[in-house]
């Protein structure tokens, strides 16, 4: 994995449900494969001093995400006995009830997709630079902050 | 890249810190930083050299540090290490001052306080918030 160039995971808006779709479709050919574990991450339209979040407009220190998410994925094939790894982050507006965050991994059984795929999100959460901005129904906005 | 050389003769019984206070002194005239060196020592005296420079790094803002600031990015000169800039960063954004955020150069994060080399970046990154 080491020499493996940096990969892009950033997609300028939703993560649609047919990109997921169109995903999933391209490891038919992929036969070796048991099991698949996806997580989608939606955002969710809070309340905060009582306007409701519409969206939330993400922000990322590109390159730095970018050799960070190399590494996450270099630790996680190292730790689990994964067939691949996918990984697609939104960039721009995403509105409530859109999807903003996809992991996707596959292994020859179940369990390490299962592990891998929850111990990626929670290191995308940690370490990756990326910010949003919670667009409140009055137009005004809070700064979203993740919890440990 | 200014550079220029200043030798000075030292007594021994002179601390590390009184070095670095003179030397500081010595660039306050001309707002560049010296670079020092040991070129000769005997039992009573340390031959010190001098090297003058001017480092220019760059600063990113990123998030909610982004908008407080106004900018994503401004150019710093005549710097020598991270805390120097984060001085003089917070002495010209005081808004800075009660923000939280973490220190990264050339994208990792750092801890502690690092000399700069040329063309460096430094970024000030909020709490994340990604996924």
């Amino acid at each position: 994995m080491s020499d493996h160039k940096l990969r892009n995971i950033f997609v300028q808006g939703p993560i649609t449900g047919s990109f997921v779709g169109e995903k999933i479709s391209a490891h038919a050919s992929k036969t070796n494969i048991g099991g698949h574990s996806i997580f989608l991450g939606q955002v969710r339209a809070d309340e905060i001093d009582g306007q409701c979040v519409t969206g939330i407009e993400y922000t990322a220190y590109e390159e730095m995400a970018l050799e960070t998410m190399h590494q996450i994925r270099q630790d996680i094939f190292e730790k689990h006995h994964l067939t691949c790894m996918h990984v697609y982050h939104s960039l721009g507006m995403v509105k409530a009830g859109e999807n903003s965050l996809f992991v996707f991994t596959s292994s020859k059984h179940r369990s390490p997709a299962i592990k891998a795929c929850e111990e990626c999100v929670e290191r995308i959460k940690k370490e990756l630079p990326v910010w949003g901005k919670e667009i409140l129904s009055n137009q005004s906005h809070k700064w979203k902050e993740n919890k440990n | 890249m200014e550079i220029g050389i200043h030798l000075v003769d030292f007594f021994v019984n002179l601390v590390e810190q009184d070095l670095y206070k003179w030397l500081f002194r010595q660039k306050k005239s001309n707002e560049i930083k010296p670079i020092s060196g040991i070129i000769k020592s005997t039992r009573k005296t340390i031959r010190i050299f001098t090297l003058y420079y001017c480092m220019k790094v760059k600063i990113l803002f990123f998030g909610q540090l982004a908008e407080k600031v106004k900018t994503n990015s401004l150019e710093m000169e005549n710097v020598y290490n991270t805390d120097e800039v984060m001085k003089e960063l917070i002495s010209r954004l005081p808004v800075l001052q009660d923000q939280p955020y973490r220190i990264a150069l050339d994208r990792e994060i750092i801890e502690v306080n690092v000399i700069l080399t040329e063309n460096q970046t430094i970024a000030l990154l909020p709490p994340y918030a990604g996924g």
